[in-house]
């Protein structure tokens, strides 16, 4: 078995990864090394063709491609390592990694520090409870994705697409790019999941209708799906009885959410919370065990990329930082306290009794206009933002100057407008 | 007869007007209209439990209601006019558990043996979708056949599993109580496995209990008493049935796939062969092992003897990450069960909580008659009953990765029906395999062997047995179960063991292509999952499938537009979607 | 008199726009700022898009390449830049931000690689 050392692992090169690499490097980091499952770094980003990446950061729309190929390009001027085809089976509490890949047969990797960015997969069928048959071509959107965008063929000829996240949306359009008949996007909830502008670019350009409290309640077809029955939802998103409704299809598209993939965390004796389904961070984005930290969808489901990078260049200071002797052995913690519209926030906790530039993302419950948001830290407010609108799908993000002297509450009352 | 039977059927089903013939072998033909699919299925179970009737054709309908039947002209009609394409000595009908469990005994022989199947692969069927229970044989009634071949089964399974290399976990049931209004139902449980010979079978004190399942003392209450059953054992079923076909392809026998029976051709009294969709199989013997068709197959050979009634079970599949409390299949028995499962279902409770032998938790199946023998939809009802089976507290509907349902082919005894049948003659009937068929396979494999061997004998038929016969399959590599050493020193000589294609569940490309190139060629998206785990996992084949078929269709020299998911016209993905067309494109 | 209705996609705002033609004059109502209104003036009479698909290529790692507009295209061209697209294949290797269809069907606009492929 190969033996290999290095002082910086970090496992997925997604978005999060390259850009967790990257910084490290950046803040002197000695030997850095990347293990990437697929052929090529870049992750779920290669296959997303679409525009709108990068607005944040770059300050222009870019395609997910494009945005991917600036880091690939930054990590090739660098001596950071990619281990492509590489799957790592295990990570230790110590850091060691177990990993394989048809070159080395097994390489057993001593990092220093790890940097866990194995991104998220996407809610199945059965774990949303869809009844009935299980044909072919009831298929998740990244499935298709991938199908239609790097391998080039179809998955369908007609398609229902249940969700309407952005990645439902996108996937509307594309297919109808593609000559696949999209006839409908169905929402559980009353309110569409993903953003206004690609409603409009995506549903509305092409007429494409959105079905909002509806959702797909039986699949037929025992060999290839043939069709759906889709109904209607009370507010307690129980079917209301006669509003079923027979729709053919060959293609049930799944919208329905993404988890972070968290089966290596859980392994390593990593912590995780209910909420986020990610590991418990804090400010450094360190997780639960001492030297091993998170960034990008694994710890949260970002949906922005520009965040997704931005977790990664902060878990890449704090992985550089533990190897350079910081003290994170036994540390003492604050909480951070979602209050009033506020969802959850990430980090999870901030470390007792030291001040630091703490960057907090978070989700709120529902859409409101014109709000403010506090973060209180031990009964001070420390800081107010005003936000002109929120809603759940875009996350938000700030960062504050915290002194670790108590629990950090973030809250944001109820604001005037009812967006 | 006839009339004792009218009168009883009048008296406990006053609202129906049923037809009763009986023939001379006391099997009882029913008609009539009635009100539900239900209530048709208890007038079959009513009158087949009568001391003196044999079984039960029920050919009653339902009122508003059209029972889907299934239409065998078409295949007929192409197989017809295909004419003969294979003569054997044995054609055997069905590749679920029955079916290759027989074909690899029959290799033994110097006889010819083709297995056809109308799916694409073997398993596909009641034999997939159950719970992977090996059961001791404690809960047949006694004196049935049922019983006999289920205690025989379960003890030949280690032999089984050692020489076709499936995993077997003994893992031992135990159901304990703490209640002594209990104690009465234990012992009556306990003087059943007795009465059906059940290996091991053993009455417990508290003490005892704990000691043998040392997981019940994080229990609340005070265990006071169990019965145990050691030979409770764990197989995944596919493995079983993959390893038989496998076996039973390497010495010889072989399998036709998409082959639907669509009629049985006798002379005289005497079977002569198989009308299926791809031609006419001219042969000596045929084994009936269609599952939920079998009576129609039985039927066709002039022998209508039976009425097989499916009942669908559903089961749910959890996220290994959610541990089973217990390594054995254990519970404690408050007596709540046995009244909510009588609610349910009077023929079948069901299954309850166990776990598979990869330690994933598995919930049920529900027991839920179905007039469509094919409809193996999933319900919210029938989840909920899965799901009501979880005494886990940690686990709940968040957990669920996958959610199936078979058809159970249940007649209407609710026993096995294995015979020669009086009608046709070399027409054997392996019919009414249900719960729990697959452990008694083996013992239903030699059965049938034996019938067949005496049959051949008294026919002056020459049969001896293969001096090559090979009853073992080679370990098959299971890389996520070596250590990191073995893992190393096998992708050094393969490096196609390197790469995983299955992340959930650490399936290698090395293990999918000995799995396509393995005596049974499997085809499809499916079969593949079956033999190896691929896309078994939490998320079902999402980051897997286009892989694997890439693999699929190369390895098979076909376009990946031909690859299906499973059987009939079920690919996954249409016409490559943009040509180049040189100078522009037309589409 | 036509009107159209459009939901404003300038801020998350999301407002309601209303936009009439009245003897050649477009009037945009509903908008809550400046440029709402010119958003609302340029869906009504010329609404631009980014195109963003995939290509033929040869040799390269992956069967399809993604391509990406290098400005807004009008809408109601779309599918016959996405036709003109089909129709074409290129040669791995390929750098991102290569040209790969120059003024596309006369928009003015480019299309290029949004991706590098190294050949296989």
């Amino acid at each position: 078995m190969k033996k290999i050392r290095t002082d910086i692992a970090v496992i997925g090169g997604g978005p999060a990864g390259m850009a967790a690499a990257l910084e490290a490097k950046r803040q002197g980091a000695g030997d850095v090394m990347i293990i990437e499952r697929d052929v090529e770094p870049g992750g779920i980003l290669q296959q997303c063709i679409h525009d709108g990446f990068g607005l944040h950061r770059f300050k222009k729309r870019m395609a997910g491609t494009e945005y991917a190929q600036v880091f690939i390009d930054e990590i090739e001027q660098t001596d950071i390592k990619v281990l492509t085809d590489t799957m790592v089976l295990e990570v230790t509490q110590e850091k060691t990694i177990y990993a394989c890949n048809s070159r080395d047969g097994m390489l057993e990797i001593d990092a220093k520090a790890v940097i866990l960015s194995m991104g998220c997969r996407e809610r199945t069928a059965s774990q949303v409870l869809l009844y009935g048959y299980r044909p072919a071509g009831v298929l998740t959107a990244g499935t298709v994705q991938r199908y239609i965008n790097l391998e080039g063929y179809l998955p369908g000829t007609s398609a229902v697409i249940l969700g309407s996240g952005d990645i439902g949306l996108i996937m509307a359009r594309r297919m109808t790019l593609e000559h696949i008949e999209v006839k409908g996007v169905y929402e559980v909830m009353p309110n569409p999941g993903g953003l206004t502008r690609n409603i409009v670019q995506c549903l509305d350009d092409y007429h494409i209708p959105l079905h909002l409290s509806t959702s797909v309640t039986k699949i037929h077809g025992k060999k290839r799906i043939e069709g759906v029955t889709v109904a209607k939802l009370d507010e307690n998103r129980k079917v209301i009885p006669g509003t079923e409704e027979y729709i053919s299809c060959d293609l049930l598209v799944l919208a329905v959410g993404l988890i972070p993939e968290n089966e290596l965390s859980i392994q390593a004796g990593i912590e995780l919370d209910p909420r986020t389904k990610g590991p418990v961070l804090d400010n450094r984005f360190m997780t639960s065990v001492p030297g091993i930290f998170a960034a990008g969808n694994v710890a949260v489901v970002f949906d922005l990329v520009d965040y997704v990078s931005q977790s990664g260049e902060i878990a890449a200071r704090g992985a550089v930082d533990y190897i350079n002797g910081k003290p994170m052995e036994e540390l003492s913690y604050e909480e951070t306290v979602p209050a009033g519209n506020i969802n959850f926030i990430v980090p999870q906790r901030i470390v007792r009794g030291e001040t630091a530039d703490t960057t907090l993302f978070m989700r709120v419950k529902k859409p409101d206009k014109k709000v403010a948001m506090d973060c209180e830290e031990n009964g001070t407010v420390i800081a107010t933002k005003r936000y002109p609108f929120v809603a759940p799908p875009e996350m938000i993000s700030c960062t504050v100057t915290v002194s670790g002297s108590g629990p950090l509450k973030v809250e944001m009352k109820e604001g005037s407008g009812n967006a | 007869m006839r009339e004792a039977i009218a009168n009883r059927v009048k008296e406990a089903f006053p609202e129906i007007s049923a037809e009763i013939s009986v023939d001379e072998r006391r099997i009882v033909t029913v008609r009539g209209e009635c009100r539900s699919w239900e209530e048709l299925v208890e007038v079959g179970h009513y009158i087949a439990h009568m001391e003196e009737v044999k079984n039960v054709v029920n050919e009653m309908t339902v009122a508003g209601m059209e029972i889907p039947h299934k239409d065998y002209t078409a295949f007929r009609e192409a197989g017809e006019k295909k004419g003969v394409i294979d003569r054997k000595d044995v054609v055997i009908i069905g590749a679920g558990v029955s079916g290759c469990g027989i074909a690899r005994e029959l290799s033994k022989y110097n006889l010819s043996v083709v297995v056809v199947e109308m799916s694409d692969d073997v398993c596909t069927g009641a034999s997939k979708a159950n719970n992977g229970n090996i059961h001791p044989g404690h809960a047949a009634k006694p004196g049935t056949l049922k019983a006999k071949l289920n205690v025989l089964g379960n003890r030949m399974y280690d032999r089984w599993a050692e020489e076709l290399n499936f995993r077997l976990d003994r893992c031992g049931a135990m159901g304990a109580i703490c209640d002594p209004k209990m104690m009465s139902a234990l012992e009556q449980a306990y003087q059943v496995a007795v009465a059906n010979g059940v290996d091991g079978v053993e009455l417990t004190d508290g003490p005892r209990a704990l000691e043998l399942v040392p997981e019940l003392r994080e229990y609340d209450g005070e265990i006071i008493a169990s019965i145990w059953l050691p030979s409770m054992g764990l197989v995944e079923p596919y493995e079983v049935v993959v390893a038989l076909a496998e076996n039973a392809a390497k010495n010889g026998v072989s399998f036709r796939f998409n082959t639907t029976v669509a009629d049985i051709l006798t002379e005289d009294g005497q079977v002569k062969g198989v009308v299926t969709s791809e031609g006419i199989i001219e042969a000596d013997y045929v084994i009936n092992c269609a599952g939920v068709y079998a009576d129609e197959m039985s039927a066709m050979a002039g022998d209508k003897s039976y009425t097989i009634h499916g009942r669908k079970g559903t089961i749910a599949i959890l996220d290994k990450n959610r541990k089973p409390e217990f390594a054995s299949l254990s519970s404690v028995l408050t007596g709540a069960e046995v009244q909510s499962s009588s609610r349910k279902n009077k023929e079948s409770k069901g299954g309850g909580m166990c776990r598979t032998p990869e330690w994933n938790i598995l919930l049920g199946p529900s027991a839920t008659e179905v007039p469509d023998k094919e409809d193996n939809t999933t319900t919210p009802e029938d989840l909920d009953y899965a799901m009501a089976t979880n005494s886990n507290d940690a686990a709940g509907y968040s957990d669920i990765i996958r959610i199936f349902a078979g058809v159970r082919p249940a007649d209407y005894t609710e026993d096995f029906i294995i015979e020669m049948s009086p009608v046709t003659h070399g027409f054997i009937n392996v019919g009414g395999i249900q719960s729990p068929g697959l452990a008694a396979a083996p013992a239903i494999a030699q059965m049938v062997e034996g019938i067949l061997i005496d049959d051949c004998k008294e026919r002056r038929i020459p049969v001896e047995k293969k001096k090559d016969f090979d009853p073992v399959n080679p370990k098959k590599v299971e890389f996520r179960h070596m250590t990191r050493e073995e893992q190393d020193a096998l992708i050094q000589k393969d490096p196609r063991y390197g790469r995983i294609i299955c992340r959930c569940e650490s399936i290698t490309e090395g293990e999918i292509l000995d799995a396509i190139h393995s005596p049974v060629t499997p085809g499809s998206i499916d079969a593949i999952k079956r033999r190896t785990r691929a896309g078994m996992g939490r998320c079902q084949g999402g980051f897997c499938q286009p892989r694997v078929l890439e693999i699929l269709a190369r390895e098979l020299g076909k376009d990946k537009t031909e690859i299906c998911q499973k059987d009939g016209d079920s690919r996954i993905l249409y016409d490559s979607n943009r040509h180049v067309t040189p100078g522009g494109r037309e589409r | 008199m036509p009107e159209k209705e459009y939901v404003c996609i300038v801020c998350p705002n999301s407002c309601r726009l209303t936009v009439r033609e009245t003897g050649g004059e477009v009037e945009v109502t509903g908008a809550g700022c400046a440029r709402g209104v010119e958003h609302g003036k340029n869906e009504y009479t010329n609404p631009m898009r980014m195109l963003t698909t995939t290509v033929a290529v040869k040799d390269g790692i992956h069967p399809r390449l993604s391509v990406v507009s290098d400005g807004e295209i009008p809408r109601e061209k779309m599918k016959e830049c996405l036709d003109y697209l089909y129709g074409i294949e290129v040669q791995a290797p390929v750098k991102a931000g290569e040209v790969l269809a120059e003024n596309i069907c006369g928009t003015g606009v480019n299309i290029l690689a949004s991706r590098s492929m190294r050949q296989m």
